[in-house]
């Protein structure tokens, strides 16, 4: 499902090239947990967004879903924004100014979908997550591991087959961010592809293959 | 989704409350000086839109030389028989008599009342302009009146007034009139508006001359087939119709009366009219600017949301409408309070420009408004949600995000733009406020015309009788009569100095003591006195201007023959501003009045005012019972006078102060966020050792370079437009360095007002407080 081929990207800094990624070689199939880990400053979150059409690249090629990614309009890009991928963070990233409930519809309201509809989907998601009573609190309101859990609903709320988490317990104390986990660990099961950032060995672990990237370039794929 | 937005919006108006209410209350401001600029522009354009018939009416204008003017917004009555007899076209014409100037007298009761702008007209100034009676029934009889409903009941309040008789003095006649018939008021944007309309029976009395062509007072309109051709209608009359005068150069013309109120040359209305419908534009701009200013600066802390919204499946165009709707929320929360201002303001507007703007009148000024409100919204939230809707969504995922205030060219050259804005309009206004105040001051103007009060002088019999009455009061330090008073009125000749001069004189009868009265200076010879009996009858004095003009080298004893009769010169008095500013300085003669005169002039003690007013009352009342004393002073007539002058520099300062306190606001609310933002940096240089001035030069030193920037670009030219300003007026205010230091030592005091209390509070707060906090 993701086939990325000799991917570079560099930012020009006045008459010099900065080289971020360096030939990267990678393909992930459907159902894959795939965990990405290396020091700061190596490309990793770069790459997550290259792979999340969110972000651009200099050289090479991107298959996503067999198609090519280059040549991908905007309003497809958008699409699958919708339907099939779907964004954690290691600093929550909710919006402030909404409820937990309206964060977790912001891609079903982007999608179309009828009230009755989305309310039926975030009860759901609530629920699962045991956060029914937070449903009008404001992010502020609420502790860092429920905020990731909000985050997590929201990602999963338009069911993306492709989740993508950028240290999403980077924030988080370790009972927390275990529990975060085998929430990632429960979906990757129910089928959804999952690649994550981490720099936690226990939690890289929950996947089931390890990338390892240094200073631009993957290291070694076992 | 429009309402997921609104209410989004709704909560971040809510959270950022200060930076909220500057962006509301700046653009209420320009919105509200914007539609009050529209509406007034509407109703200008609009005039005599009243009247069914208005496309088809025209009113008889008239050239020829007439002194200082070559245009009479009036002609002779002849011409209302004259037009429609020898033009086709033209298929009725009716003759009409304005009386002004509080000539009319009223009485309510016995209680004598002053009232202006009465008509005299013939039946068939109806079947032309469009009136609604409300009761009675008009025949135009002998002796009757028609009352507007304001009018009617101001005398009668509410009982039927319909067959009443009104007693009414003109010019010293008694008329005795009966009401026939009440019409609704008309609106102000017409020409023919009166409070009351006499009978043609009542001009049969007051004007001998009401055919031919010597009195060239009267108003006549005419209406013409449907679809004539004013060009060539009025082609014609000009070659084919002579009216037998012996003035040569003279002839009348039409001019549709819907072109009158702004094409005319007789008010500067359309002045008023540019100066307002540009000063509202530019106002509502800057408002518009200032917008977008501060709201790109706040939304530049919201680029995680953007980011997160696309990543969640959010398209540029999703982006684009939401912050589309939040602008349109704040302006409709603008346009709220807009229109509480509006409603505040428009009597003081409607009482300065003489109109009578409403909100609510009719469909056109509604869209008008709405249409305004809905460009403020585009225009403003145009360029702020383009640049959302472009926020890079890849920014998102750089663990740390901290939206700073980038450096933007936009912005800089938005705040450059305002200063030189604020500059240019201080110095223009500094300059214009000094230039009055210079005139009119008495080492330049030659008089002094404080604490002089003028009263109608025909009233109350041998002036000389009231003159001893009034000096009994030590409150009344001198009593004289004249024509004219100094820069108010003006009476031109050309008969002074032999049958072929060309060169105008001002020429004005008054009586001894004048000079006392307005404290003018006489360098030569004697003025009038009583006991000189000699001197009034043959004796002239003049001005130097005319002793200069003559090459006299010793004036006093010259003769001077005026109005054909041969006067010997007894005096030179100061080159004192006779005429009006807008008049050049000519030469002036003054000649003796006689016993009355237009004016009677009454200097008081300023400290006394009280007394001097009583027993002034008790002497004309005691003079004429059956005359209302309406005593005013020099500069309340002046002011009068001056009314279309001086509204429009209340117009020009009430923009000054709109677009000065818009850039306050928006300054306001630049070093607020500046200073939110580094406050951590504050902490940390405290911590080094940074002193509070040091902090603040660091803070507002940019401000203060675009200041400079801003001040070097615009003074030398409004030092340009102030030379070219002050020229129009003969006696001129020297340009001093210090009006333009003084303006721009304003700008900058506001510039530290607007960032000052923010930036030395935070620098004052404990440095660990800020640190602690991030
Ligand atoms: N817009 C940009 N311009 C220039 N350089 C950039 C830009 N964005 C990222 N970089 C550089 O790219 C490199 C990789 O950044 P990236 O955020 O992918 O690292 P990371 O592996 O996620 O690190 P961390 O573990 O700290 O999150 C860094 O050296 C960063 O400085
Ligand atoms: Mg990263």
């Amino acid at each position: 499902m993701i086939d990325l081929k000799n991917i570079f990207k560099y930012y020009n800094h006045k008459s010099q090239r900065e080289y971020i990624l360096k030939d990267i070689n990678l393909s992930i199939k459907e159902g894959e947990f795939v965990s990405i880990m290396g020091p700061s400053g190596a490309g990793k979150s770069t790459l997550l967004n290259i792979i999340g059409l969110l972000d651009g690249f200099n050289e090479g090629e991107y298959r996503f879903f067999d198609t090519e990614v280059a040549t991908l309009k905007e309003k497809k890009k958008v699409d699958y924004h919708r339907n099939h991928i779907g964004f954690i963070f290691q600093a929550y990233h909710l919006i402030d100014e909404m409820t937990v409930a309206e964060n977790i519809e912001t891609s079903l309201v982007y999608k179309g979908i009828k009230r009755k509809e989305r309310q039926a989907i975030v009860a759901d998601l609530l629920d699962r997550f045991n956060i029914v009573g937070k449903k009008d609190l404001f992010p502020a309101q609420l502790s860092g591991g429920q905020q990731q859990l909000v985050g997590i609903a929201r990602a999963i709320a338009s069911k993306p087959n492709l989740l993508l988490a950028d240290e999403p317990t980077g924030n988080l104390h370790s009972s927390q961010g275990k529990m975060i986990m085998e929430v990632l660990k429960e979906l990757n099961d129910e089928g959804t592809t999952i690649i994550q950032v981490t720099h936690n060995n226990v939690f890289a672990n929950y996947g089931k293959r390890i990338i390892n990237l240094l200073d631009g370039r993957i290291e070694k794929a076992e | 989704m429009i309402t997921q937005y609104i209410k989004i919006a709704w909560r971040n108006l809510w959270r950022n409350k200060l930076s909220s209410s500057i962006n509301i209350v700046g653009l209420a401001v320009g919105l509200g000086t914007g539609i009050l600029a529209m509406l007034y522009s509407y109703n200008e354009m609009n005039y005599e839109r009243c009247h069914n018939n208005a496309n088809q009416l025209a009113k008889v204008i008239t050239y020829g030389n007439f002194g200082a003017f070559r245009q009479l917004p009036t002609t002779f009555p002849q011409a209302a028989f004259d037009l429609p007899e020898q033009f086709p076209e033209i298929k009725n014409a009716v003759r009409v008599k304005r009386i002004s100037n509080n000539q009319v007298v009223v009485f309510r009761g016995t209680e004598p009342i002053l009232e202006n702008n009465f008509l005299l007209t013939e039946a068939n100034f109806f079947e032309m302009f469009t009136y609604t009676f409300s009761e009675g029934r008009y025949t135009g009889e002998a002796n009757t009146i028609i009352l507007s409903q304001s009018m009617a009941s101001k005398y009668f309040g509410t009982q039927n007034p319909i067959g009443e008789v009104l007693k009414i003095e003109i010019f010293g006649n008694i008329f005795h009139l009966k009401l026939e018939a009440i019409y609704k008021d008309l609106p102000n944007n017409t020409l023919v508006n009166s409070p009351a309309i006499m009978s043609w029976s009542v001009a049969k009395t007051l004007f001998k001359e009401r055919r031919g062509y010597s009195d060239t007072g009267f108003d006549v309109y005419c209406q013409m087939l449907p679809n004539y051709d004013i060009k060539k209608l009025n082609t014609k009359i000009v070659a084919d119709y002579k009216p037998s005068t012996q003035l040569d150069d003279f002839h009348i013309a039409l001019m549709p009366i819907k072109d009158f109120h702004l094409k005319s040359t007789f008010e500067n209305n359309s002045a008023n009219l540019y100066l307002l419908f540009i000063g509202g534009l530019i106002a509502l701009l800057i408002a518009i600017f200032n917008y977008i200013n501060q709201s790109t600066i706040q939304y530049s802390m919201r680029t995680q949301e953007v980011g997160i919204r696309l990543s969640n499946g959010g398209g540029r165009k999703d982006i684009f409408m939401q912050f589309m709707v939040d602008t349109f929320l704040t302006t409709s929360l603008a346009f709220g309070l807009s229109l509480m201002i509006i409603s505040t303001v428009l009597p003081y507007f409607n009482q300065l420009l003489d109109t009578d703007i409403s909100l609510n009148a009719g469909l056109s000024p509604k869209l008008i408004v709405i249409a305004l409100f809905g460009l403020t919204v585009l225009l403003s939230g145009f360029y702020p949600a383009v640049v959302m809707s472009k926020v890079k969504a890849s920014l998102l995922l750089k663990s740390m995000i901290s939206p700073n205030l980038r450096k933007s060219r936009m912005r800089n050259v938005l705040t450059t733009v305002q200063f030189v804005f604020a500059i240019l309009l201080l110095q223009i206004m500094i300059v214009s406020q000094r230039q009055g105040e210079y005139m009119f001051n008495s080492d330049v103007c030659g008089f002094n015309a404080d604490n002089v009060i003028a009263i109608n002088g025909y009233k109350w019999g041998d002036l000389n009788k009231i003159k001893t009455e009034l000096l009994r009061n030590t409150s009344v330090e001198a009593v004289s009569w004249g024509q004219n008073m100094p820069a108010m009125h003006t009476n031109m000749t050309r008969s002074w100095n032999g049958p072929n001069n060309q060169r105008m004189a001002n020429i004005f009868k008054c009586e001894p003591d004048f000079l006392n009265v307005f404290n003018i200076e006489i360098d030569k010879g004697r003025f009038y006195r009583r006991d000189n009996v000699a001197d009034r009858s043959d004796g002239v004095v003049v001005n130097q201007l005319l002793v200069n003009a003559l090459a006299w080298d010793d004036p006093i004893g010259k003769s001077l023959r005026v109005w054909g009769q041969k006067r010997e010169v007894i005096g030179v008095v100061s080159n004192y501003m006779a005429a009006p500013p807008i008049f050049e300085e000519t030469p002036l003669i003054i000649m003796p009045a006689g016993n009355q005169s237009q004016n009677l002039m009454i200097l008081v003690n300023p400290n006394n005012l009280k007394d001097a007013h009583q027993h002034i009352e008790l002497v004309l009342k005691q003079a004429n019972p059956n005359y209302p004393i309406n005593l005013m002073y020099y500069n309340e007539i002046a002011d009068e006078l001056a009314k279309t002058f001086i509204s429009t520099a209340t117009i020009v300062n009430a923009f000054v102060i709109v677009i000065i306190f818009n850039a306050f606001l928006s300054l306001f609310g630049l070093s607020h966020f500046i200073v939110e933002r580094s406050k951590k940096q504050i902490g940390v240089k405290k911590v080094m050792g940074a002193s509070v001035i040091n902090v603040y030069w660091e803070l507002s030193k940019s401000f203060v370079i675009r200041f400079v920037v801003a001040f070097a670009i615009i003074t030398p030219l409004s030092y340009l437009f102030s030379v070219q300003y002050l020229s129009t007026f003969s006696r001129q205010l020297p340009l001093t360095a210090d009006i333009f230091i003084q303006s721009g030592c304003m700008v900058l005091v506001m510039i530290a007002l607007a960032t000052g209390y923010k930036i030395i509070r935070t620098a004052l707060e404990n440095p660990v407080k800020a640190l602690r906090y991030e």
